[in-house]
C-alpha cells in the first residue's frame, strides 16, 4: 500500500472519529432536553390548577394534538377554549349575577 | 446601484422565501401522502409480497403500538403480515391531517379495516390513527405507528 494512500485513509480517520462522537454527543444532549420537557409535563399534570395549564400552555406547540382514550381529538386551541369558559365562569361568580351577564356579552 | 432597483430586489426576496417555504411543504406533504399510500397499499396486499414492501419501507427502529398498548417492532409487524394474522380486505384513511417538522411529519387520521391485526379482528369503528415519519437518505419512513379504538 502506498504511504499517501495510508496518510489520506488516517487523515479521513482522525476526522471522521471525533464528527461522529461530537453527533453522537449532540443526539444525548437533544434526548436530556427532550426528557427534561416531558418531565415537565409530567408534572405540572400532577400539579393541575391554574399554574399547570399555564405550565403547559407554554411547552405544547400551538398546534399541540391530544388523542383521548376514546379516540377523540383534543387541541390546544380547543383547550384555551376551556380554560377561558372557566376564568369567564369564576369572574361571573366574583362579580355576581347583576354584572355577569354583561361582561358575558362583552367577551 | 439604484434604489429602485434594490427595493424591487428587496421585494422580489420578500415574496420569494414564503413561496418557497409553501413549495417546499407542499412537496414534502406530497411525499408522505405517497409513502402513506404505499403502506395502505402493502397492507392490503398482506402475506410475503406486502411485508417485501414493509421491509423496505418502515425504518428499522419502527414502533407500532396496539390497541391494546401492547408494543412491537418492525420485525413482529412482519412476521404477522407473512403469517396472514394481520391481513385486511379494505384499508380507508379519513380525516387525515398531515404536519410537517423540517425532516419529521406528523400524521392523524381516522383509520377504517376490514379484517385482522395481530390475529385480533378490527374495529367496526375505526381507529384514530397516527404515524410518524422520519425522512431519511431522501426517503420518509414511518418510525412509529400509534392506534387508538374510536368509540362507537
Amino acid at each position: 500500500m502506498k504511504p499517501r494512500f495510508m496518510i489520506v485513509i488516517v487523515i479521513i480517520l482522525a476526522l471522521a472519529v471525533p464528527a461522529m462522537m461530537l453527533a453522537q454527543g449532540g443526539r444525548a444532549e437533544k434526548e436530556k432536553e427532550v426528557r427534561a420537557v416531558i418531565d415537565e409535563f409530567q408534572k405540572a399534570v400532577l400539579k393541575g390548577g391554574v399554574e399547570a395549564a399555564a405550565t403547559l400552555d407554554k411547552y405544547n406547540a400551538d398546534d399541540f394534538t391530544l388523542i383521548q382514550v376514546n379516540g377523540a381529538v383534543q387541541t390546544k386551541a380547543g383547550k384555551l377554549g376551556f380554560r377561558r369558559w372557566i376564568s369567564l365562569m369564576s369572574k361571573c361568580v366574583s362579580m355576581g349575577t347583576r354584572q355577569w351577564l354583561p361582561a358575558l356579552r362583552s367577551t | 446601484m439604484k434604489p429602485r432597483f434594490v427595493i424591487t430586489v428587496l421585494v422580489i426576496l420578500a415574496l420569494a422565501a414564503p413561496v418557497q417555504m409553501l413549495a417546499q411543504g407542499s412537496k414534502a406533504e406530497k411525499e408522505v401522502r405517497a409513502a402513506l399510500e404505499e403502506f395502505r397499499q402493502a397492507n392490503l396486499k398482506g402475506g410475503a409480497e406486502g411485508a417485501a414492501i414493509l421491509e423496505k419501507s418502515l425504518a428499522d427502529d419502527y414502533t407500532r403500538i396496539l390497541t391494546n398498548g401492547a408494543v412491537s417492532g418492525k420485525a413482529q409487524s412482519l412476521d404477522n403480515l407473512r403469517a396472514g394474522k394481520t391481513r385486511y380486505e379494505s384499508f380507508e384513511y379519513s380525516d387525515l391531517k398531515i404536519r410537517i417538522y423540517g425532516n419529521t411529519a406528523v400524521v392523524t387520521a381516522v383509520v377504517k379495516t376490514i379484517g385482522t391485526t395481530y390475529g385480533m379482528a378490527t374495529s367496526p369503528t375505526g381507529v384514530r390513527w397516527t404515524q410518524i415519519l422520519v425522512k431519511r437518505n431522501g426517503k420518509w419512513q414511518p418510525v412509529l405507528t400509534q392506534t387508538t379504538r374510536l368509540a362507537s
